[in-house]
């Protein structure tokens, strides 16, 4: 049954959402509601038309994520090379930001504490100089595995790459090796499995696997998804405390500036020089 | 050139130089807002990336005027941060992963969504415009009276349900709103 919607019927719908409805008039609109296809839709775009123009309402415009082609579209736009390379300079501008952010504030707030520190390095200094500071601290400070780009959807039909995924978040890096070393080159996620493998190879410090695999990752291709490969070797180089080999892979990281990391990558290497 | 025209320019061509400027001077604003809402600074940057990302694709699609990039960004911003709250109490499953850009993908379909009413509503008389910005939010007709000094309530419901028409009106009559149809399950 569909009716037009009446003077009458929107003041009752609008008592409903405001919850100003009694327990039995909120029973029988929702009745109308049941049996009124016109009305159920006027009620959803009354709750979209309070979502967009009150500042405090909280409705879930899609209950579930759109399951539809204009998502798929999107989806495939987002994992484009070019908006892929956007994204990455977002997410590096953000982090030297945020970098610069956390080492600007302990100097503001604790200026008198800085310069205690500085006259007690100052005194010890002599002894540091002899020792060289551990590389293993850089990989540590910049590892994160996390952030490799997630592909498995609910209710999607398991397929080798989200096995290996699933076996990576899950720790079970034998399986994900396992499962990502036999992605083809063809697959359109091959990039991104090389960048699980070779994390998978480091989580089990199978180091020159996991190099051998990023500089594969470097060398198949041309986009910043590729030059991520040269991020990452660096880090197996610095968990290796190999300086040399370190700079070397970043010198050809900073070569591009639209490659993956390149503020950051540009920052370490000054450092390690 | 205005500020909002220089950023969109230096988000859809991936200038690094002014998207630095926009961190700088917009990221607070947008880190104050969630960690006051029970996020952190993770979540912050995140929703700042997905912010930023949202306008890259609608300005890349199709150019349109924003008045105060602040503004804008803020809103898109705190949408995607309370969606983001909504699914991190729905996922309890840790091995519930998230597919990075389907999630961006609804954030920017959901947003495509408000701002397609939004700019609906801008065309609407200024009347209309507030006795419908009380009406959605959420005042009763009887507060409405006494806000906007109306005669009666009869009043009141006769203007809304006139507003909130022409409102609709608009809406239905762009091809736009049968394409957003499409993309609810319902």
């Amino acid at each position: 049954m569909a009716s037009r919607l009446t003077e009458e019927l929107l003041a009752e719908m609008h008592r409903y959402l405001n919850d100003d409805l009694n327990e039995l008039e909120r029973r029988r609109f929702e009745q109308k509601i049941a049996q009124n296809s016109e009305l159920k839709r006027e009620l959803t775009l009354e709750k979209e038309l309070r979502e967009a123009l009150n500042a405090q309402s909280d409705y879930d415009i899609f209950q579930n994520n759109p399951n539809n082609e204009e998502l798929a579209t999107l989806k495939s736009k987002l994992r484009s090379d070019e908006y892929q390379q956007l994204s990455n300079t977002i997410k590096a501008v953000g982090d030297s930001y945020l970098e610069e952010e956390a080492n600007k504030k302990p100097r503001k707030n604790y200026l008198k504490y800085v310069m205690v520190a500085a006259v007690l390095i100052f005194c010890c200094s002599i002894y540091f100089l002899q020792v060289n500071p551990s590389l293993n601290s850089y990989y540590e400070a910049n590892v994160n595995w996390n952030e490799l780009p997630s592909f498995v959807e609910k209710g999607q039909q398991e397929d080798l790459f989200s096995q290996g995924e699933l076996a990576f978040r899950a720790s079970n890096y034998e399986e994900a090796v396992a499962k990502f070393s036999q992605i083809e080159t063809s697959n359109e996620l091959y990039v991104f499995s090389l960048q699980y493998l070779g994390a998978s190879y480091d989580q089990l410090d199978r180091n020159e696997e996991a190099i051998a695999i990023f500089q594969q990752l470097t060398t198949s291709g041309n986009s910043a998804e590729h030059s991520k490969g040269y991020w990452y070797e660096t880090l197996l180089h610095l968990k290796m405390n190999n300086k040399e080999k370190a700079i070397n892979t970043l010198e050809n990281l900073i070569k591009d500036p639209k490659n993956f990391n390149y503020e950051k990558a540009k920052n370490l290497l000054e450092k390690l020089r | 050139m205005k500020d909002s025209e220089r950023f969109i320019n230096a988000l859809t061509s991936g200038n690094e130089r002014i998207i630095k400027e926009i961190y700088t001077k917009l990221f607070p604003k947008i880190k104050a807002y969630v960690l006051k809402n029970r996020g952190d600074i993770q979540d912050a940057s995140d929703v700042f990336h997905d912010g930023l990302m949202y306008i890259i694709v609608t300005q890349k699609e199709k150019k349109m005027e924003i008045k105060s990039f602040e503004a804008y960004l803020f809103v898109i911003c705190k949408n995607i941060w309370k969606r983001t709250l909504k699914n991190k109490v729905i996922k309890t499953d840790p091995l519930t992963l998230v597919d990075k850009e389907a999630e961006l993908g609804t954030h920017i379909l959901e947003q495509e969504l408000l701002d397609f009413y939004i700019e609906k509503f801008d065309l609407l008389s200024d009347n209309c415009k507030e006795i419908l910005s009380s009406y959605f939010n959420g005042l009763s007709y009887e507060d409405i009276v006494l806000e906007h000094s109306y005669a009666s309530v009869n009043t009141v419901r006769q203007r809304v349900f006139k507003c909130r028409s022409k409102l609709v009106a608009l809406i239905k009559k762009d091809n736009k709103y049968q394409k957003i149809r499409r993309w609810r399950q319902d």
